[in-house]
């Protein structure tokens, strides 16, 4: 870890303080076409083109095909975020790919209602966190779904430095689609919710050889 | 054995109680719950970055509500210098010139939070329109206005519940709440439409016989009948009897938005006053009584008998 330290000094020292990290999360799932609205002067991050996967198998199966969440029923075939392997150390980089990923499996129970992914990665005392996967376990109950809510990070920086409860702070834009929730017909059972633009710190630790999300706070 | 708990004894002294309906709660049993980022932040210890270290920190509970966002209008279809979007410009908002020949100008309001560094502007609201030869000077003239306006706007402080009510007993915690809600009112200032919303946020109980509890962020709650008595954040016990007039004051954050633009944060709380409430406090007499009437009707606490 002598190294790693040294590096943090540097870093800060030489004034590139700033060091940010345009996360531009391009993930999967489809553009809902929350925002911006007519005229807007565009902000967001591209987009890329839904897959079914990253794999280039030679048997392609329609129903493999990721259809997004829609009135007609939840999204179907949401490939499962993959940790890359340079999220497994305990580097800048490491903890930015790490980021990216731990907003990928959120996005993934957003469209899917399965939160095991991303709790398998975060810390239970993360309220913030257990908020959301409780709203979603809530909401996929009984013949419901989301549509929309995608979450894309335009701006995201961490200084890596490691403070004294052994987290690391990453500070970023969250930015969300309008969410519609939807029951089985098509109906909506609660009013849609808002895009949203928003700032917050990530608190993430390197434990047993992986990282792990500890707190997650709104910014004021 | 004039006193001894015969099963039948212990006859509670008449306790005149009014009792309430507990109001109808919205019910959203059936309607799940919001899952959007930004509704599940809230109640969850809010950060603040140090514009020096660029290091986030809890907020300390002292540095007050501050807008976390920052915001800017830019004219609508516009690309930047002198270059504007013309298939946006064929369905540019029609701004109507107002009656006093003032021209209307479409914008778009973007938003970003503050202390993200990087931070890019997102589309928050419009297009709308501003009217105004010079619309970068209006924003700081109402913002300069709105907080002797905010204090003057007929808002509602809510209304003073007491459980029980209008009697209550002497020693006995006697449960008070507020019932106060967002407002929101529609004012013109320097020829714009301005938009108020006025969010309750603490809530000072003055109980009348010299006590006062707040401002604190509790307006409370009703308790169910049988559980009137219990201590409650907001409950007070009075230890004298008497006529007592409880006044809560409510403090509301608001915030404006000019011509449907982005809501703005009023710097200021405004302090509003519900109208007084008179609670009458008693003492109460417990007496166990050990007669039994068949055998003595006479006796104390019997049908017919004074006591």
């Amino acid at each position: 870890m002598t190294s790693q330290n040294s590096f943090t000094s540097r870093a800060v020292r030489s004034g590139a303080a700033a060091l940010v990290v345009g996360l531009a999360l391009a993930l999967s799932g489809c553009n809902s076409g929350g925002s911006p609205g007519p005229g807007g002067t565009s902000s967001q991050v591209a987009e890329e083109k839904p897959t079914s996967s990253a794999t280039s198998t030679p048997t392609p199966t329609p129903s493999a095909v990721y259809k997004p969440a829609d009135a007609s029923g939840p999204a179907r075939n949401v490939p499962v975020p993959v940790l890359p392997e340079v999220a497994k150390t305990e580097t800048k980089e490491g903890l930015e790919a790490f980021t990216r990923y731990w907003f990928e499996l959120l996005n993934y129970a957003y469209q899917t209602g399965d939160i095991a992914p991303v709790e398998a990665i975060t810390s239970p005392s993360c309220e913030f966190c257990s908020n959301i996967t409780n709203s979603l376990t809530t909401n996929y109950q009984g013949d419901r779904w989301l549509a929309g809510g995608r979450i894309t990070i335009p701006a995201a920086s961490t200084s890596f430095e490691r403070s004294a409860d052994a987290n690391y702070q990453v500070i970023l834009q969250v930015l969300q689609d309008a969410i519609t929730y939807y029951e089985r017909g098509g109906s909506e059972f609660r009013a849609a919710t808002k895009p949203s633009n928003t700032g917050n710190v990530l608190l993430v630790g390197f434990e047993n050889s992986a990282w792990r999300v500890n707190g997650l706070h709104p910014l004021r | 054995m004039s006193t001894q708990n015969v099963a039948r004894g212990l006859v509670p002294a008449a306790l005149v109680v009014v009792f309430m309906l507990a109001g109808v709660q919205p019910s959203f049993a059936d309607g799940g719950t919001d899952s959007g980022f930004i509704d599940n932040g809230v109640g969850v210890d809010t950060w603040v970055v140090d514009r020096d270290t660029g290091k986030g920190q809890l907020e300390s509970p002292s540095s007050g509500a501050q807008d976390p966002n920052e915001y800017k209008y830019e004219l609508q279809c516009h690309l930047g210098g002198g270059d504007f979007d013309t298939p946006c410009l064929a369905r540019q908002l029609d701004c109507k010139d107002r009656e006093d020949g003032a021209k209307g100008i479409p914008v778009m309001w973007l938003s970003r939070p503050r202390g993200v560094p990087g931070a890019v502007w997102a589309h928050h609201s419009g297009p709308t329109c501003l009217y105004d030869p010079k619309p970068e000077d209006l924003l700081p003239r109402i913002a300069a206005d709105i907080q002797r306006q905010f204090q003057n706007l007929p808002v509602n402080a809510g209304a003073v519940v007491a459980q029980p009510s209008p009697n209550t007993l002497r020693g006995a915690e006697t449960n008070f709440y507020a019932e106060a809600a967002e407002q929101q009112f529609d004012i013109t200032m320097f020829g714009q439409k301005v938009h108020v919303v006025a969010t309750p946020v603490q809530y000072t109980w003055n109980y009348g016989d010299g006590t006062v509890f707040g401002p604190q962020p509790s307006m409370g709650g009703p308790l169910p009948p049988d559980r009137w008595g219990e201590k409650t954040r907001t409950s007070h016990a009075y230890a004298s009897t008497g006529d007592f007039q409880v006044v809560l004051t409510t403090s509301f954050q608001g915030t404006y938005s000019v011509n449907s633009g982005p809501p703005l944060p009023i710097p200021g709380q405004g302090q509003f006053n519900a109208p007084p409430q008179t609670i009458s406090v008693w003492r109460s007499l417990t007496r166990n009584y050990a007669d039994d009437c068949n055998a003595n009707p006479q006796g104390q606490g019997c049908p017919g008998v004074g006591g």
